[in-house]
């Protein structure tokens, strides 16, 4: 098992105030933004898993009332221009 | 309409965020160019380093017709998954329209990621989006981030 210490996430920004070749700066994250970091990635997979969830559940019905329109004796074709699925 | 490259930077290491800050205000538009090599997984961005900035929301990829809305408030916004693996690179561009506008700004974006890499590498999820805002203050910096690997190229540019 290594004792290496991880290495802190860079970042790089860019000042668009200052002459061309002047701009750049290569600096280790703050404590404050690696924490935001984490906060935000958080967040973001809570909001992508309740989208997953919707657009699942969307798929589910769109397939249950193409079965039922099928069944009453839809064509492939008619369903699809219907639904446009 | 006619564009002028305000900044080209590629990454001569491993970053975890790229902020542009201080961008002029003379432009109409504000359009961004990313390549990123593999590695990485989402790429965030935020505007003005606020929360809860833009108020609506839709997208759609190639496996989802349907699109997605929100009326929410968004903290940040991710667009891309990258596959890791060093041939693996994505291509975007973002269009922020009326960028310095204190009343209305628009964000469109697009792009493609591709798994194999080379010429022929399969572009597997092309993605794509819009978004308003009711924030007022003009945008006078971005941050992108994401691991974005040594060699990743981002450029702005502006319109008149």
């Amino acid at each position: 098992m290594s004792n290496k210490a991880p290495a802190t996430p860079m970042k790089l920004t860019v000042d668009l105030s200052k002459p061309k070749g002047e701009r750049e700066a290569y600096e280790p994250m703050s404590a404050e933004e690696l924490a935001q970091s984490e906060v935000d990635g958080a967040d973001y997979q809570a909001r992508k898993d309740s989208e997953n969830k919707i657009e699942e559940a969307r798929r589910v019905a769109r397939d249950s009332a193409s079965s039922k329109l099928a069944a009453l004796g839809l064509t492939t074709e008619e369903i699809l221009a219907i639904t446009g699925a | 309409m006619s564009f002028e490259l305000i900044e080209s930077q590629t990454t001569t290491s491993t970053v975890s965020q790229i902020e542009f800050t201080s961008i002029p205000q003379d432009g109409k538009d504000l359009v961004v160019y990313m390549m990123v090599a593999g590695a990485g997984n989402q790429i965030q961005f935020k505007v003005n380093n606020q929360t809860g900035y833009y108020h609506s929301r839709s997208m759609g990829s190639n496996t989802s017709t349907t699109g997605f809305s929100s009326s929410s408030a968004q903290t940040n916004i991710y667009v891309y998954n990258i596959a890791s693996g060093s041939t693996n690179a994505a291509s975007m561009r973002w269009h922020f329209s009326r960028y310095a506008d204190t009343t209305m700004k628009l964000l469109n974006y697009d792009g493609a990621t591709s798994t194999s890499g080379g010429s022929n590498a399969a572009i597997t999820s092309p993605e794509f989006g819009a978004l308003a805002t009711s924030g007022t203050a003009a945008i006078t910096s971005i941050q992108f981030i994401s691991p974005f690997t040594s060699g990743s190229t981002i450029s702005l540019y502006k319109t008149y």
